[in-house]
Parts: structure tokens; C-alpha cells; sequence
């Protein structure tokens, strides 16, 4: 069974249903091989905020990344529910989702760096040296 | 006098990294292993640029494996930061060290580390205080 970090987390327009819908995409990363894989939900207002189901989910998924699924439905349920249900007309919408996006940022970063247990193979200056060298001193590779 | 480090788990298709000092020059050796039983290895000197590793190890990877290049030159590329990472200066040229045992396995963690970031922020878009304070709250939970 391959252990499965979260890469990405985003909450777009739905592409048939800009104003009704949106769509809920969740990407993990392999720690063996770098596969990458996609879950996504189809989520419109009013929906209720349960009936949150991936498409897609991969059988094998450890219990981690269920988990990490799961939280991931709490916090769009924590920014856009209303009550029980999904509501797309709040005011500051654009904001929550921003914040939302934000937010998993850094917890699919926290979590790789638990998965990876960083602690135990890497000193916390080693740790911090890597770190500079990524996000400090190489250029960044226009894609 | 060789500092050797066995990857267990076959991980980026490695059996072994080894790195050889010379008994009669300067210049160390640098042998690698991989699962499927083909071995490279290159010769570097003290002064060379640390670059010259990968590229060394990527010609002989072109010349005696061209069929599977493609497969196997991730693999070379991370071998090639582990080594520069044990045996680069500031300067990024090779240093005359002395290798101890735990030197190559710092190494290896460093870089898988590194793969790592490149996995889950390719892009840069978390800042850097964020990050370290994120590695800071780490071990400190890790001490508690």
C-alpha cells in the first residue's frame, strides 16, 4: 500500500455551474513512487452539506488519508455551510474560499512533514538548512 | 577507506551508494548500485565543480543504458544531490573530506527532504516564515 500525502487542496467554479456549483479537488502524492491522485467532488448550493461524496476515491487509501479526506470536508462545511447546508451566497465568499485555500496550504505541509517524520531523520538545523536552499536561495523555474 | 550506505527498501531503484577514497591520489570514487543490477561509477577530484557528478554519472548512464535512460535518470539526478551534499563546500566545488559513517545517511534524508518540498510546494507559494515556523512546532512536539 503506497502512504499518501495531501499536495493540493482548491475549490473552484464548477465549469457548467459557475454560479450554483462548485468543484472540490483534493490531490495526494505518493511518498514511493510521486504518483499523484485526483479526487473531486461536485458540490451546489443549498446541497446538503453531508451528501459530500468524491467521485473518485481510490480504493487502498490508508486510513490517513481518509482521514485527511474527511477533514477536508469539515473545513468546506465549516467556511460555506449554513446550518446543514451548502450556501455559495454569502458575502465575503470570495474570502472564506481564499482563507480556505490558505489554510490547506500549510496543513497539507504539516502533514508531509509528519508522514515524512521529519524528527527522526533530520536534525531541526538540517531541516532548516533544506528548507533555505528551496524556498531561499535557488531561482525559481518558470513552468 | 569507503563510506557505504545500503538503501533497504530499493528506494529510487538504489541498492547501494558508495563513495571510495583513494589510497594512492587524491581523487575519490563514487559507485552506484542499482536494483535491476546495473552499476556506474566516476571518478572526481578535489577543486571539481560538484556539478560535474551528475553530469559524469548521466554520460555513462547515456552511453551504457540508452534504452532506459529516461527511467533512471531521476534516480541519477538524486544520487547526484546526495553526493554534491557530502562532498560540496560553500563554494560548491568538491572538498577533501573526511567521510564518517553517518555522513551519506544525513545525506540521503537531506534529499529526500528536499524531494519532498518539491512535491508539496513546487511553486514556492507558502512563505518562509510559515514553513519554519511549521518545522519549529514540529520538534518542539516531538520534545514534549
Amino acid at each position: 500500500m503506497r502512504t499518501y500525502h495531501l499536495s493540493e487542496v482548491s475549490l473552484t467554479e464548477h465549469p457548467t455551474a459557475k454560479v450554483a456549483g462548485k468543484v472540490l479537488r483534493v490531490k495526494f502524492r505518493s511518498f514511493e513512487d510521486h504518483e499523484e491522485v485526483e479526487v473531486h467532488a461536485d458540490l451546489f448550493g443549498f446541497e446538503h452539506a453531508g451528501d459530500i461524496i468524491f467521485r473518485n476515491t481510490v480504493k487502498g487509501f490508508d486510513i490517513n488519508t481518509l482521514n485527511n479526506l474527511k477533514d477536508v470536508i469539515d473545513s468546506v462545511i465549516s467556511i460555506v455551510g449554513n446550518g446543514t447546508k451548502l450556501d455559495w451566497t454569502v458575502v465575503d465568499l470570495d474570502q472564506r474560499i481564499s482563507t480556505f485555500h490558505n489554510q490547506w496550504k500549510e496543513r497539507a505541509f504539516r502533514n508531509a512533514l509528519k508522514i515524512f517524520n521529519v524528527t527522526d531523520r533530520l536534525t531541526l538545523e538540517q531541516a532548516c538548512r533544506v528548507l533555505m536552499e528551496h524556498y531561499l536561495v535557488e531561482p525559481v523555474m518558470e513552468s | 577507506m569507503q563510506t557505504i550506505l545500503n538503501i533497504r527498501d530499493g528506494s529510487y531503484g538504489l541498492r547501494y551508494l558508495k563513495i571510495v577514497k583513494s589510497s594512492n591520489g587524491p581523487h575519490y570514487v563514487i559507485d552506484v548500485m542499482f536494483t535491476m543490477g546495473f552499476r556506474i561509477f566516476v571518478d572526481v577530484l578535489p577543486g571539481d565543480r560538484v556539478s560535474k557528478i551528475g553530469l559524469e554519472l548521466t554520460d555513462k548512464l547515456y552511453i551504457h543504458r540508452p534504452s532506459e535512460a529516461s527511467n533512471i535518470k531521476p534516480s541519477i539526478d538524486f544520487v547526484a544531490e546526495c553526493m554534491s551534499r557530502v562532498l560540496s563546500d560553500e563554494r560548491g566545488l568538491i572538498a577533501a573530506r573526511h567521510l564518517e559513517s553517518d555522513t551519506l545517511r544525513e545525506a540521503w534524508d537531506a534529499t529526500l527532504f528536499r524531494c519532498l518540498l518539491l512535491a508539496v510546494d513546487p511553486n514556492r507559494t507558502l512563505d518562509y516564515e510559515t514553513v519554519i515556523e511549521a518545522v519549529e512546532l514540529e520538534f518542539k512536539q516531538q520534545i514534549v
